[in-house]
């Protein structure tokens, strides 16, 4: 492909938020707007969920990349973002996915992950790799 | 066929006669290709558009240059055209009006543009634009029509005042097409932040305003406000980079902070001014303080134009002695005698004359005075003289330097520069160019009130300096600044600078900070700063 790939990672904190129910609605109405958006356009990418934070993975041409993240950041539900990284890549780390979806565990809480995420948001470049490689490691399990 | 023969035809008129056929037309023609090279002005467009003396570099592109040299082009009008030379601008076929004049554009082929310029002052009696053409937000022209409407009708509106913090870094490191995109994004996040009924507008530049129709409490507006904050702190992504600006924002209301749409606009804006100088990425609600703070700023202003003036500034000199005691040089130091308030010490007044900008002409008083005094000393002494920051950020500071020089006649071995690690964070290639060539006229440099600041080491080695002056926080007994202490002497021994350390205040310091291996030193203890004629006086009585 000639088209620069872009890949985006960030962790987003508080936009999703209530009851058990609410929460799985609200997750599944945002995968399927990017699973359909971003299929139309050659975004791939992952969604890591666990109490009240997610990680989100972005890839591919890096126009659409920035306007899809343009949208996320311009939404004022989320309290706190956190870019984790960000920057042209060679590969896509999810190619079959529009947006693969990884719970985290039992009643979407997972202490591995809550640490992760915490790390992320006092800006510790390990909860970077942390959450990186749970989302791989999550969904590795799914498979 | 008939279409071909015609277009054939066509293009074997003469240009020189479809150009004067051109010029025929009411309509000005500007034909532009897609990085903005101008192809053809024609005489009408000139004509409408009262295009002066185009003067380089102001412009990325030479439509842009043109436009800013026009009289009669509106203020945003090359911003405006940057954006008609990037891709979206392409799909649109927008207009933009201003000065009397209506500008439209198209493409024509292989990205080639035409512009059409169109007289309108007769019509609509100088309508204006309702909307700002880069965010599609509205104007500031449709913002203050919508507060005098509000009010007419009542409603207790407020305002908000939004500037970007480090707008111009992102503008100087990615370049303006990128500024306009962020400007773009964040028009966009204005709007996703507000209320259904609020009204977001773009006056210019990085400032933004809010009109908030609905009654709104202060919470209500400190939330709104600090929801606009948050979401402006996020990362931007413009073309693969992560970019980061802030917003500070000012926030009046209607009736107690103005009764009509200027009042309430000055109110906005004093506020907002409040919050930049407190660092930016704030809100600050208007008080009638403001109003009063703001007067004794312009009476700082006015009151350092007076002192220049009437000569009221004043130079002490303070000696510099090498390590056998020997007067070497005398630093130049600024004082203020007030007319009511005494003398007043340069911390307490070269803010405000750095804030009003007068910086540059202050320090170009001191440097041809100090100068003119060095002359009536012996040749070997010296005269050191300090550089603001906002002096090494001026292109034309090194001229003003050779010509004082030229002017009082000092060789400009004799004088010294003293300069601060502030003044190196800005651009550093452009900072070494001026260094290098203020060397070139023979003037030594030092860099002063060294391990105060950021002081990296590298510095040292990057900048062309021929001195390190030692803080004076270094002076003291502490075992740990005295490890400092020498090891900065070392480091200036090893990189081939001297030494001076300041704030000697006693023999004991004197004793140490000599045996810590500086050259030179300066404080109370060796000679207070003193007036030009006491001066004098030091280098006879030294001279014999």
């Amino acid at each position: 492909m000639s088209e620069r790939l872009h890949r985006i990672v960030y962790c987003s904190k508080g936009c999703i938020s209530g009851g058990e129910e609410e929460i799985r609605r609200e997750l599944d109405r945002i995968l399927a707007s990017a699973r359909r958006n971003n299929s139309r356009v050659g975004v791939t990418g992952a969604l890591l969920y666990n109490a009240e934070c997610f990680a989100q993975v972005l890839e591919g041409p890096q126009e659409h990349v920035e306007t899809i993240f343009e949208t996320i950041q311009s939404d004022v539900r989320h309290h706190e973002i956190a870019v984790i990284e960000s920057g042209v890549v060679r590969d896509r780390l999810f190619p079959e996915w529009s947006m693969a979806y990884a719970a985290a565990g039992p009643g979407s809480h997972n202490t591995q992950v809550t640490e992760a995420f915490d790390a992320v948001f006092a800006g510790s470049p390990e909860g970077t790799t942390q959450v990186l490689s749970l989302l791989e490691q999550l969904l590795a399990n799914q498979a | 066929m008939a279409t071909a023969n015609r277009i054939e035809n066509q293009t074997e008129i003469p240009a020189l006669a479809l150009l004067a056929a051109l010029n025929q037309l009411d309509q000005g023609l500007i034909l532009y290709d897609a990085g903005g090279k101008l192809l053809h002005i024609s005489e009408r467009a000139q004509e409408l558009l009262e295009v002066g003396d185009a003067r380089p570099g102001e412009g990325a592109t030479e439509l842009e240059v043109l436009l800013r040299s026009a009289k009669r082009a509106g203020a945003n009008w090359a911003e405006a055209l940057r954006y008609l030379t990037t891709k979206e601008a392409r799909q649109e076929n927008a207009g933009l009006e201003g000065g009397g004049l209506r500008f439209r554009w198209k493409e024509v082929s292989d990205g080639n543009r035409v512009a059409f310029i169109e007289n309108v002052s007769g019509e609509a009696a100088e309508s204006k634009s309702e909307e700002d053409f880069l965010t599609g937000l509205a104007s500031r022209a449709r913002f203050e029509a919508e507060i005098e409407s509000a009010m007419a009708g009542g409603a207790a509106v407020s305002a908000m005042f939004i500037d970007l913090d480090h707008f111009k870094a992102v503008n100087d490191t990615l370049g303006h097409a990128a500024g306009d995109m962020l400007l773009k994004r964040v028009g966009q996040r204005l709007k996703a932040s507000i209320r259904t009924g609020d009204l977001a507008a773009r006056f210019g530049g990085d400032e933004f305003a809010l009109l908030i129709r609905a009654n709104a409490t202060a919470d209500d507006l400190t939330g709104m406000a600090n929801r606009i904050i948050e979401v402006m702190r996020r990362s931007f992504l413009i073309e693969g980079e992560l970019t980061h600006v802030g917003a500070s924002i000012g926030i009046a209301r209607m009736p107690a902070d103005g009764s009509d749409a200027r009042e309430l606009l000055r109110a906005a804006d004093l506020a907002l001014y409040e919050s930049k100088a407190a660092g930016g990425g704030r809100a600050t609600f208007f008080e009638k303080t403001l109003l009063e703070r703001e007067q004794v700023r312009r009476n700082g202003e006015m009151d350092v134009r007076r002192a220049l003036a009437l000569r009221q500034f004043e130079l002490h000199y303070q000696p510099q002695l090498d390590a056998s005691g020997k007067l070497v040089c005398f630093e130049a130091l600024i004082r203020w005698r007030h007319p009511e308030r005494g003398l007043i010490p340069p911390l307490a007044f070269l803010p405000i004359v750095e804030k009003v900008g007068m910086m540059g002409q202050v320090g170009e008083w001191v440097l041809r005075t100090a100068c003119a005094e060095a002359m009536k000393w012996p040749d070997d002494i010296c005269i050191a003289v300090n550089v603001a920051p906002s002096q090494l950020g001026n292109k034309q500071f090194v001229e003003r330097v050779r010509q004082i020089l030229e002017a009082t006649g000092l060789p400009g071995c004799r004088l010294e520069l003293e300069i601060t690690e502030e003044s190196l964070a800005g651009d550093p290639a452009a900072v070494k160019g001026m260094l290098d060539e203020l060397r070139t006229l023979g003037i030594s440099l030092a860099i002063d009130d060294f391990g105060t600041g950021y002081a990296s080491m590298s510095q040292l080695a990057m900048f062309p300096f021929d001195k390190i002056k030692i803080d004076k926080s270094l002076a003291g007994a502490d075992p740990r600044e005295r490890a400092l202490v020498k090891a900065i002497t070392q480091l200036g021994d090893d990189l081939g600078l001297s030494t001076l350390a300041e704030g000697v205040e006693s023999r004991e310091q004197m004793v140490q900070l000599h045996g810590d291996g500086c050259d030179f030193l300066q404080g109370y203890h060796l000679g207070r700063p003193m007036t030009a004629e006491s001066a004098a006086l030091l280098v006879e009585r030294v001279k014999k």
